[in-house]
């Protein structure tokens, strides 16, 4: 186990504790994402876990060490700060260089076998001399990456890494992250509030809320199978619909599907779940459509229920009736 | 159930325009100032407008030197159309300003006085020309008055107040008059030295034993003129080999005469070149001073005598008081004034000797025609030559 | 007048500029004129006094004492700048206003202190130290600055690769204020070269004591044209080397919301910290006034004339306040351009302006005597070129606080209150005017102070009969008459020196230095 969290508290100066009581564990070769709103204390965790902000209670133990109380220097824990925070006076060779031992100079840093490797690996080879002023922003965050994968640290922790991107750049480079990390075998926390991201990119998903981990698991586990509401319309739109189980089923305006809970509920519906077709005679209208390129967002309003958003292809024009049905399993929450 | 507030609770709609995250982070302190201007600001405002006040009444009168005393003790005859006469003053401030409030009281004429260095208002006056805004020039030594004399700058002087003065101290042409006299001395530390440790003949003073230990104020018109008197006894290539010795030797150079008093009182040099007066005339009594005077040997350019005087000047507006201005320096009463409170040597009979030194008859200064002190410019030269300017 | 254009429109209308080439026009005239009357000399009388010993010996020593003054204020504002901001100090508020307070003082007044209490004190030494007091503030504010509002990313990053806090210090912290603190060391390295009243107290010979001596001394002033000129050179070098630093130190400037935590220290080092703090803020400042008041307090009755003392504040206020008044006026022009006009010439008109900070005081007035003497002769020995001479030299100041006021004034309501109908003159008076405001007038205030402050410019040009406290001050230090020019001192002090600590410390919080 590369990392364990248990049982952290931390907060700022007097104030009340952000993170109240945080388990977490990173396997080796995994990356876990720690996905979390703003105020969620994921940027806490995160640098608490590099050691520049005080714990108040529980542990950090990472790779057998217990570094708890440790100062960053001693923690082998590298940090890919959200803005990259690259050393603005240096070359990006030197950057990468920096926690090498005995290099100093410009062709010292370019000629390190380390540094060729690690900027081979996040594609940057040819841009050995620029200096960060120079460089584009995915540039950036990839020359951080490899700054921080230069020393071989125990874990790598990157805060919200693609946030300042914009989305066509963000997919490629979260790409080049996730191979960067796998070939060179490091495990890494990413913190971050972007689903999709957290989705995408990690072997296991943490969701943070109000300081403490709700919710930890496989990217699938935890979409298909939210541990409360809230996790549920966090990881991706949803349609909640309150309905009353009993015998085994609930019924709801639109359908009735298999349930073993008990008592007042709440069905999860996901927005690619529900297929509206256009049907002369269906109960359901089509009141608005956001149309994305890719597909749609139709929203419908039954008769007796609630507003249903439904995902299809192409689009519909308002007014249109149509039939709403929902495929595939569903999740049900107690109330 | 049918609330649809509580439902379709989506967050940012669609894949492709996803959260963009927090703005980066570059957001001076200083933005979004609000409209009313904050505390210290209107505290700054009252000050600036007070001083603003008290700034344009101070502009609307014109400070003039004297004029404050006077306005206690202003006679009758003080007329509102009077310009005033304006005096450049190569004497101190602090020796002359006094006697000039007593003619102002005296006379009812309104004096303003501009203070400087001899030579820098002899410059100032040779460039100014018939421009020139003043009336009378006070210099501290011959030598001035004599260049700008050669110059055409001064009238002629009625004989009244020539004569006044005997003829070996005031100008052969009647275009300057002499006002008092001062000896050249040597002030000497007494507790480092003996009397008889001071050396009579200056030229020793290039002798490595007083290596840093002489101050001279070579800015100074005294010392220009004295240089002139030795270029003009001893030759030119003398003069200038005894200033590039001195060089050598580390002299220590100050700015003015009672600087140097002060030095050698304080023990810093042990030889300091000045007129007699500054020490004759100490606050403290001289005679208790650690700083004591040696005179040259007499009849030796060592022993000079040089005069301060006036002349009026020819250039520009011609002011009636400016004849009584001069009469009265050299009158009894400006007379004894300078013996008692300057120490400087009257030039008129009947006035006294300053005390604590020797009486003016005594010092036997050389045999030199005062005239030829006026090649002022070329003891400049030298002087920048050397590199004491 | 100038015709304030519509907020959006990046080009200045022609009536403002030219008004504002005007302005940098009538700066230049002093540099000019002196370069005219040194050419009109004849190039063998030039060359003469150029190559003599005595000037090579003048430079050099000019040029040693900015060195070396340039090199101890980096070192001296960087440590003290450090001190400040990144450790955890008792009565963190107290330092950075502490901070400020040397550069309120006139370095001749600490020289005058200092020889006060030991007449021997002179030469290259003494100097140094005096000076190095006197400006390393101008290396300390702008450096506490870059420090408090740095990133902390960067540092925060080198210390997760194992870097230790000396390491991260000197390897990423320090290097990112480099630019601030260097641009602060040229203008300290200026000042020095500049400066005219403690050289020539210590009785150290550099150029502007021989521009002096020659115009004191010597009849042909000539000699201390052709040395002003290379005094200007020297400084126009200086002057263009900092332009170009403090450039890129704002290219590199971003300010962050999170600032780097103070770091608590050994107590040790804390005590010593503070005991260097007080000895390189408040020692400065406490030490000669006490030295003043005691000097005073000894002096007889008959040299402490208080109507005299009274006089001098009077015409150095007045002095001041009318020149602070011309010279904001016509500054606004010239930073108008500077902050709005996107095409360089903005820029341009700026740097022309800002390079008559080259120039001494010493030098002005030297200039100005004789250009008022041969080109003004109604206005020589007036206030009027007094108060140009004050113009030239503030001009600089003027416009970069001015420029400042001006380029955070928003646009925003500007363009709102001119959509709702308001015309370019109404938009101008009510949010322009506003915003910037209370900027300008710090900056006058700041110029009312320094003039205050002038020394050898005012003792060149003053009008018969006007002594400035600076003016009286000097007269009597020449004679060494201390317990005469105690009072003046002292007075000077209450005048300018309090006020200009304020309004130090007041523009400093402005600027973020808590």
């Amino acid at each position: 186990m590369s990392l364990q969290v248990r049982a952290l508290t931390a907060g700022y100066w007097r104030g009340p504790d952000v993170l109240r009581g945080v388990d977490l564990d990173v396997g080796a070769d995994e990356l876990v994402t720690v996905l979390g709103a703003s105020g969620s204390g994921k940027s806490t965790l995160l640098r608490v876990l590099a050691g520049l902000h005080p714990v108040r209670s529980g542990r950090v133990v990472v790779a057998g060490h217990d570094l708890t109380h440790a100062p960053p220097e001693r923690r082998g824990i590298g940090l890919v700060p959200q803005d990259g925070a690259l050393f603005g006076h240096l070359t990006v060779a030197q950057n990468v260089a920096y926690a090498l031992p005995r290099v100093r100079g410009r062709a010292a840093a370019r000629r390190h076998p380390r540094v060729r490797e690690l900027l081979d690996l996040v594609g940057l080879a040819d841009l050995t001399d620029r200096l960060p002023h120079e460089l584009s922003g995915g540039q950036v965050q990839r020359v951080a990456l490899a700054r921080a994968l230069a020393p071989r640290p125990r874990l790598v922790a990157l805060d919200e890494p693609f946030s300042a991107l914009d989305a066509a750049l963000r997919q490629e480079l979260r790409a080049h992250v996730r191979r960067a990390l796998r070939e060179a075998g490091t495990p890494a926390v990413l913190i971050t509030h972007d689903q999709d991201e957290a989705l995408s990119v990690s072997d296991r998903v943490a969701v943070l809320r109000d300081g403490v981990v709700v919710q930890s698991g496989a990217p699938q586990d935890v979409y298909r199978a939210p541990a409360d509401t809230a996790t549920a319309v966090f990881l991706g739109g949803a349609v909640l619909v309150p309905a009353h189980a009993s015998g085994g089923t609930v019924c709801t305006p639109v359908g009735t599907f298999a349930c073993t809970a008990d008592g007042p509920v709440v069905v999860v519906l996901r927005h690619e779940q529900l297929e509206a077709a256009p049907d002369a005679h269906g109960e359901g209208r089509v009141v608005d459509v956001e149309y994305f390129g890719h597909d749609c967002l139709v929203h419908v309003r039954v008769p007796q229920g609630p507003a249903l958003v439904c995902r299809r292809a192409a689009p519909l024009a308002p007014g249109t009736p149509v039939t709403v049905t929902v495929r595939g399993p569903v999740h049900v929450l107690p109330a | 159930m049918e609330d649809e507030v509580s439902l379709t609770l989506s967050p940012a709609p669609g894949p492709s325009a996803r959260g963009r995250g927090p703005t980066t982070p570059v957001i001076p302190s200083y933005e979004g100032r609000p409209m009313s201007l904050p505390l210290h600001t209107r505290t700054l405002a009252a000050v600036g407008a007070l001083t603003l006040a008290l700034g344009l009444s101070a502009c609307s009168s014109s400070p003039a030197a004297g004029e404050q005393q006077s306005t206690a003790t202003a006679t009758p005859e003080q007329t509102e159309s009077a310009t005033p006469l304006v005096v450049y003053s190569g004497r101190d401030e602090g020796l002359v300003a006094p006697l000039i409030e007593k003619f102002e009281a005296a006379s009812g004429v309104d004096v303003e006085v501009r203070y400087g260095g001899t030579t820098e208002l002899a410059a100032q006056l040779l460039e100014e020309g018939d421009r020139t805004p003043a009336h009378v020039f006070l210099s501290q030594d011959a030598g001035a008055l004599g260049a700008l004399a050669d110059a055409g700058l001064f009238v002629t002087l009625p004989g009244s107040i020539t004569s006044a003065v005997a003829p070996q101290y005031t100008s052969t042409d009647g275009t300057w008059v002499g006002v008092t006299g001062r000896a050249r001395v040597v002030a000497y530390d007494s507790q480092q030295l003996t009397a008889d440790e001071v050396p009579t003949d200056l030229a020793e003073l290039t002798d490595p034993r007083w290596r840093s230990q002489v101050a001279i104020a070579p800015t100074n018109a005294s010392f220009q003129t004295f240089v002139t008197a030795l270029r003009e006894t001893a030759g030119e290539q003398a003069a200038q080999a005894w200033l590039e010795g001195l060089v050598a030797n580390d002299v220590q150079v100050f700015e003015k005469n009672g600087a140097i008093l002060e030095a050698v009182d304080a023990g810093t040099v042990q030889l300091g070149l000045i007129n007699h007066y500054y020490w004759a005339g100490h606050e403290q009594d001289p005679t208790t001073l650690r700083a004591q005077l040696a005179f040259g040997a007499p009849g030796t350019v060592d022993a000079l005598v040089n005069v301060t005087g006036a002349g009026i000047l020819a250039g520009g507006t011609q002011h009636p008081a400016a004849t009584e201005l001069l009469a009265y320096l050299v009158g009894d009463e400006a007379q004894t004034y300078f013996v008692e409170e300057t120490h400087e040597y009257p030039l008129v009979e009947g006035v006294g000797s300053p005390a604590h030194v020797p009486p003016l008859a005594e010092l036997g200064g050389p045999d030199l025609d005062l005239a030829r002190l006026a090649s002022l410019e070329q003891t400049v030269a030298l002087l920048t030559q050397v590199g004491l300017v | 007048m100038r015709q304030p254009w519509g907020p959006g429109t990046a080009r200045a209308p022609g009536a403002l500029l030219a008004v504002a080439a005007g302005v940098v026009a009538l700066a230049a005239v002093p540099v000019v004129h002196l370069l005219l009357r040194t050419a009109g000399g004849g190039v063998d009388r030039t060359l003469g006094v150029l190559l003599r010993p005595r000037t090579a010996e003048m430079t050099l020593a000019s040029l040693s004492v900015a060195a070396l003054v340039g090199a101890g204020s980096l070192v001296l504002g960087t440590a003290t700048a450090w001190a400040v901001t990144r450790w955890r100090l008792p009565l963190p508020r107290l330092w950075p206003v502490l901070a400020a307070l040397p550069l309120a003082m006139p370095s001749y007044v600490l020289a005058f202190a200092w020889r006060a209490v030991d007449p021997a004190v002179a030469g290259m030494a003494p100097l140094v130290v005096v000076l190095v007091l006197a400006c390393s503030p101008l290396v300390t504010l702008p450096t506490a600055a870059a420090l408090r509002h740095a990133d902390p990313g960067p540092a925060e990053a080198a210390r997760t690769l194992g870097a230790g806090r000396l390491r991260v210090a000197l390897t990423v912290e320090l290097p990112a204020v480099a630019p601030a603190a260097l641009a602060g060391a040229l203008l300290a390295a200026l000042y020095a070269l500049s400066d005219f009243g403690a050289p020539a107290t210590l009785r150290q010979p550099t150029l502007t004591w021989g521009v002096r001596a020659a115009y004191e001394g010597g009849l042909d002033r000539h000699l201390a044209s052709v040395l002003s000129v290379v005094l200007v050179a020297c400084g126009a070098v200086l002057v263009v080397a900092e332009r170009l630093v403090r450039r890129r130190a704002g290219r590199r400037a971003r300010w962050q919301v999170r600032a780097a935590e103070p770091v608590t220290v050994h107590p040790l080092t804390r005590a010593a910290a503070v005991t260097g703090l007080l000895v390189v803020t408040a020692v400065p400042v406490v030490l000669p006034v006490a030295v003043l008041v005691h000097r005073a307090t000894l002096a007889r009755t008959r040299s402490l004339d208080v109507p005299r003392v009274l006089e001098g504040v009077v015409a150095t206020l007045g002095l001041g306040v009318t020149a602070a008044v011309v010279v904001t006026i016509l500054a606004y022009p010239v930073a108008a351009v500077a902050a709005r006009d996107a095409r360089p010439r903005g820029r341009h008109l700026e740097s022309a302006a800002y390079l008559s900070q080259a120039v001494p005081g010493i030098v002005v007035g030297l200039s100005l005597v004789s250009f008022s003497l041969t080109v003004l002769p109604g206005l020589y020995q007036s206030s009027a070129v007094l108060v140009l001479a004050y113009v030239v030299l503030f001009l600089p100041r003027a416009v970069g606080a001015t420029r400042a006021a001006l380029a955070r004034v928003p646009e925003g309501p500007e363009q709102v209150a001119r959509s709702l109908g308001h015309g370019p003159w109404r938009t101008w008076a009510g949010v322009t005017a506003r915003h910037a405001a209370p900027g300008v007038a710090a900056g006058a205030l700041l110029v009312a102070i320094t003039v205050s402050k002038e020394l050898p410019a005012t003792l060149m040009l003053r009008p018969t009969g006007v002594e400035t406290l600076a003016t009286s001050l000097w007269g009597h230090t020449a004679n060494a008459a201390y317990g005469a020019a105690a009072p003046y001192a002292l007075a000077l002090v209450l005048v300018a020196v309090l006020p200009a600590w304020a309004l130090t410390v007041a523009t400093a919080r402005k600027e973020g230095v808590r």
